[in-house]
């Protein structure tokens, strides 16, 4: 038996190695995991994963009884919040039968910037994508720990999700707001009034 | 931190210890058997003590049960048992020590963090009538379940490395097993090739820390396929390599919802043996069907309220369904069901390619995108894989019966994999195979079934005597 005579062994042998030369040295260098990290807890890995279907988890993070309106379809007006999610982390309630408000035109986006405490993105029906930004909104110095937040469309800005992806040109999207009842009566007027 | 070392711990020993006491004594083996064996204990007590809605007690009800496994066991065992703890220990340490206390966790992905959602559901005992849709069924039932045992509020972080430990140590168990008289440095050459092909692509190496079903899955088809190997090879179902599959079938059919498909598609070459006893066949056949009833009557599957049966009706159905090729005017067929089954699929698929051509498209290329070209974080993987596959084959006749069955599970598995993946969009009118990019299922797919590509390529590479220079010997 002479191994080395063998062209077979010479070529496998080149092929594993020309494989991973070229695995390490010149294709795709993206880790394969991460490190440093010392988050755990379920409901708080959601939250700072800015993930899409993440606000009914973030919402309950904050608050100890959550209910929302004005969330309508997203495959219409609305946008998504996802049934399930609503189940697991315990939403108190979640009325869909309207669309969100539309307040471009009540307020500007500069009041309620003050206040946004958390934005990702989230299932909509657009033009040029399936994802829509979403703000969620409150103000800070309420403690009030029982909430209903109004879903609402505040504006048309870039979508966010497309600044993480290099080469890729930020598309127009339409941007949606949890914000807190209160903070809405506040700064709006009253919600029922449209 | 403690949570979970003596949470992974218990589970590394106590698997290990009822490994033993059913029969499965072999070093390399005890840490997944017992893993698998985790698996059936955990989704059986999580399911029947779902229907009482006191799932709290599955938890603690398992921890006994594996307490328990591991006193008797190390009682009657002495000394015999120490290796396989120590093993096991280790890899359970490794585990809770890369994640807690270096902080490796896995690539961020919308599928993950579902499967964490489910995780916190079944941590806080809340309803699992919730979980009644299509999200839920494609996340998986024993994955998340293992990865609620953490400390409160909390994810089995260490689960995950864990699993792919196991994975790993089947791996050696495999080579032994199907190479036990080779010499040890074409093994060694083999493996070293092999790993440098694994241990250089990323995919791999993401799969150790990815909160995901598919390593999981991957443990269940490697340890089902290899003792169908060995024991269509040694024409003997063991009792240890019958329970070995059942264990197997099971763990891949609660994993992953196409776990099952996988797991009927590697079974095959052994139902299809004229020797084996319908009492074998109903057993491995039940384990998969068991699970995955247990797993959608649980979860309350929109698949069973499609049909407007209880739970316990479909389930009979099923399970009753699944034992037909156990009937004596089934074995002509059943005989003969791997050509039949191979050429069957893959005449599917090719008539699906030609009749939504269209609608396929998009998805042809991105099977080259993310295998060929980079986007699937693959490399060059499969180029070389393919390559060491090739150069390991003979003609026909010359292969070993070993590496025969594994080259036909091979095909069937990609050629199966295609197929599932065409339906899971087609079951709604738009057949798919997939989109571009590392988190695309099709593409993530690829890592239950890697492992055993690599050892169907080592089988080959090992057991060609060309490649060992014996046709320059024949000549001379």
């Amino acid at each position: 038996m002479n191994t080395l005579k063998s062209w077979r062994f010479w070529v496998a042998t080149l092929a594993a190695a020309v494989t991973a030369f070229l695995n390490l040295f010149v294709l795709d260098h993206s880790l394969p995991f991460i490190g440093h990290n010392k988050t755990f807890g379920i409901n708080r890995v959601i939250e700072h994963s800015q993930w899409v279907e993440g606000a009914p988890v973030v919402l309950t993070n904050h608050f100890s009884q959550v209910s929302v309106n004005h969330i309508g379809s997203r495959f219409g007006k609305g946008f998504g919040f996802e049934s399930e999610l609503i189940g697991i982390f315990k939403v108190h309630s979640v009325d869909r039968s309207q669309n969100p408000i539309d307040i471009r035109d009540k307020i500007s986006m500069k009041a309620l910037l003050h206040y946004r405490h958390y934005e990702t993105t989230t299932h909509c029906k657009g033009s040029q994508t399936k994802y829509c930004n979403l703000w969620i909104v409150w103000d800070g110095g309420n403690s009030a720990p029982y909430r209903t937040f109004i879903g609402t469309k505040v504006a048309d800005s870039l979508l966010l999700s497309d600044f993480d992806q290099p080469h890729r040109v930020p598309r127009m999207v339409g941007t949606f707001m949890l914000l807190d009842s209160n903070l809405y009566r506040n700064l709006i007027g009253d919600p029922n009034a449209n | 931190m403690l949570t979970e070392f003596a949470v992974l711990i218990l589970l590394a020993l106590g698997g290990a210890a009822i490994a033993w006491q059913l029969g499965i004594r072999n070093l390399w083996l005890s840490v997944p058997a017992g893993l698998m064996i985790t698996v059936v204990v955990r989704d059986v007590l999580f399911a029947t003590m779902n229907m009482v809605n006191q799932r709290w007690i599955g938890a603690f009800a398992l921890f006994g049960i594996l307490a328990l496994g591991l006193i008797v066991s190390a009682w009657q065992a002495g000394k015999g048992l120490y290796k396989n703890l120590l093993l096991g220990t280790a890899i359970a340490v490794l585990a809770v020590i890369s994640t807690r206390l270096i902080g490796f966790t896995g690539t961020p992905h919308g599928d993950s963090l579902w499967i964490l959602s489910f995780a916190h559901l079944f941590d806080i005992n809340g309803n699992i009538a919730f979980l009644n849709g299509h999200t839920a069924i494609k996340r998986g039932f024993s994955y998340p379940l293992l990865l609620s045992l953490g400390p409160s509020g909390q994810y089995l972080s260490g689960i995950t490395p864990f699993i792919y430990g196991a994975l790993c140590s089947l791996i050696v168990w495999a080579v032994r097993s199907l190479l036990p008289t080779a010499p040890r440095k074409r093994v060694l050459w083999g493996a070293v090739a092999l790993a440098a092909i694994t241990l250089s692509t990323v995919m791999p190496l993401r799969a150790i820390f990815y909160i995901n079903g598919h390593t999981l899955t991957a443990v269940g088809m490697l340890a089902a396929a290899v003792a169908v190997v060995v024991a269509v090879r040694d024409y003997h179902l063991s009792r240890e390599n019958l329970l070995i599959i059942c264990l197997g079938a099971f763990t891949a059919s609660t994993s992953r919802i196409e776990g099952i498909v996988m797991i009927a598609i590697i079974v095959l070459p052994l139902l299809a043996q004229n020797w084996i006893r319908r009492r074998e066949i109903m057993w491995i056949i039940s384990s998969a069907t068991v699970g995955l009833s247990i797993w959608l009557s649980t979860y309350h599957s929109y698949i069973i309220h499609a049909t407007h049966l209880p739970w316990y009706v479909f389930s009979a159905i099923f399970v009753g369904a699944g034992l037909l090729p156990a009937l004596k005017i089934f074995d002509w067929i059943r005989v003969r069901i791997m050509p039949i089954a191979l050429y069957g699929m893959l005449a599917i698929f090719l008539a699906a390619e030609v009749v939504f051509h269209t609608a396929l498209r998009k998805g042809n290329q991105a099977i080259y995108d993310n295998l060929l070209g980079g986007s699937g974080r693959w490399g060059w993987a499969f180029v070389g894989l393919v390559v060491l596959l090739i150069i390991g084959l003979r003609k026909l006749k010359d292969l070993s019966a070993e590496h025969r069955i594994l080259l036909w599970t091979t095909s069937a598995i990609i050629v199966g994999s295609l197929l599932t993946k065409m339906l899971d969009g087609g079951q709604f009118g738009h057949p798919t195979l997939g989109r571009t990019g590392w988190s695309d299922s099709l593409n993530r797919m690829w890592l239950q079934s890697f492992a055993i590509f690599l050892v169907t390529a080592l089988v080959g590479l090992v057991q060609n005597e060309k490649i060992w220079g014996a046709e320059v010997k024949t000549k001379g």
